[in-house]
């Protein structure tokens, strides 16, 4: 059971890779990406600061290419040395290439997520002009005109982390929070994709909605919302 | 050699005892919330036919969902592995279902809770796909949707079951 466990987590990562690597494709650890990026984002902000000029004090030797027996006597003319590494400041050295790794891209990856609920937000308000509802008619509004089926689909795959965190959730049973509000993000998506639909054929209401869930994939679902955009009253 | 037969033993062992004291925890948790919940909702029945047999006039109708991913703990997976050989009913797998059905009841309640009755409501049960292996069929998915009628004035109903 621990190694279903770890097994989990290990095909998490293979259903997250291609999202992944899509947008690292300069680099070719893909297996180790997610270790790697924790320390890339630390490594950003060492940057340029003053742990870099007490580097350079430390070792003046790779400057003036001179001895290392030299290194203590150098060491301790200070402002000597401090000079060299005000210019050695903008030189581009070894230390400096993590730097330019892919930081950027592993922000870009969350700054994509995060603005994801206000997306929803701004596409259930849109939502609102429109009657839904799962009976055949519309409760006291007679229907004037039928437009036919409209339907809005998506297909979800797991996130990386939530596939973790439900792995270890699996111990003890009970409500997997993260699973509920990924299909609950994706049925509303399926919904507004519906609701558009039947708003650009002109209709003012939905009836007979109905959803279904399908596994298309391990670890990707398609939710499809379908109904009849009428016109009523 | 016995210090590995320890271990392949002892961590399954370790994940059953702890599904079994958190799990059925959280389970009587659970309940109790759903059955404080449902009293709320007592005078407002979700039903599942279509027509509403009521004299007063409906306001408005908008489409009510709501929806729970559950899984069951190791020690019911591991009960219920036992089941498997002899046949029958697996009540430990009962109660998750019974569960996760009343709750998605709840919360399509909770996302219209000012209504006067919830008519057409379905049920949908779905089988969320594991990664690794049948061990997953512990993880399922309900959802229930249905309308959310609203009344003109209050409705005179007679008493209603809870859901």
């Amino acid at each position: 059971m621990l190694g279903k466990l770890l097994h989990d987590s290990e095909d998490g990562t293979q259903v997250g890779l291609p999202v992944e690597r899509r947008r690292r494709s300069h680099r070719n650890e893909g297996e180790v990406d997610l270790a790697n990026r924790s320390c890339e984002v630390g490594r950003e902000r060492e940057a340029a600061g003053p742990r870099i000029l007490l580097h350079h004090l430390g070792e003046p030797g790779l400057i003036d290419r001179n001895l290392v027996a030299l290194q203590p006597f150098d060491l301790r003319r200070v402002f000597v040395d401090a000079k060299h590494a005000l210019t050695g400041r903008s030189k581009a050295r070894a230390c400096y290439e993590p730097n330019i790794s892919c930081t950027n891209d592993a922000k870009f990856h969350r700054a994509s997520i995060a603005c994801f609920p206000s997306l929803l937000l701004q596409e259930a308000q849109r939502r609102v002009a429109l009657i839904l509802t799962n009976i055949d008619h519309v409760p006291g509004r007679p229907i004037v005109q039928h437009f036919g089926l409209v339907q809005g689909s998506t297909i979800r795959a797991k996130h990386v982390g939530r596939d973790f965190a439900a792995g270890l959730k699996n111990i003890v049973g009970g409500e997997l929070k993260g699973y509920t509000e990924l299909l609950r993000e994706s049925r509303s998506q399926a919904t507004s994709r519906m609701v558009e639909q039947a708003d650009e054929l002109g209709a003012n209401a939905v009836i007979n909605v109905r959803f279904t869930t399908s596994s298309v994939a391990q670890g990707a679902s398609e939710i499809l919302a379908y109904g009849t955009a009428v016109l009523v009253e | 050699m016995p210090v590995e037969f320890l271990i392949s033993i002892g961590i399954p062992l370790v994940l059953i005892v702890l599904g079994r004291v958190v799990g059925s925890r959280i389970e009587r948790a659970h309940y109790e919330s759903i059955i404080a919940r449902e009293a709320d909702f007592g005078g407002r029945p979700a039903l599942s036919s279509e027509q509403l047999q009521a004299t007063v006039q409906i306001r408005s109708a908008n489409l009510a969902v709501g929806s729970v991913v559950v899984s069951v703990d190791h020690f019911k997976r591991f009960l219920s592995g036992f089941r498997m050989i002899f046949g029958g009913e697996i009540r430990s797998y009962s109660s998750l279902i019974d569960r996760a059905r009343r709750e998605a009841v709840l919360r399509m309640k909770e996302s219209d809770p000012d209504a006067d009755a919830y008519v057409n409501t379905r049920l949908e049960t779905s089988t969320i796909s594991s990664t690794s292996g049948n061990e997953g069929a512990g993880t399922i998915e309900v959802l229930a949707y249905g309308t959310a009628i609203h009344y003109d004035r209050a409705p005179c109903l007679a008493s209603s079951p809870a859901w």
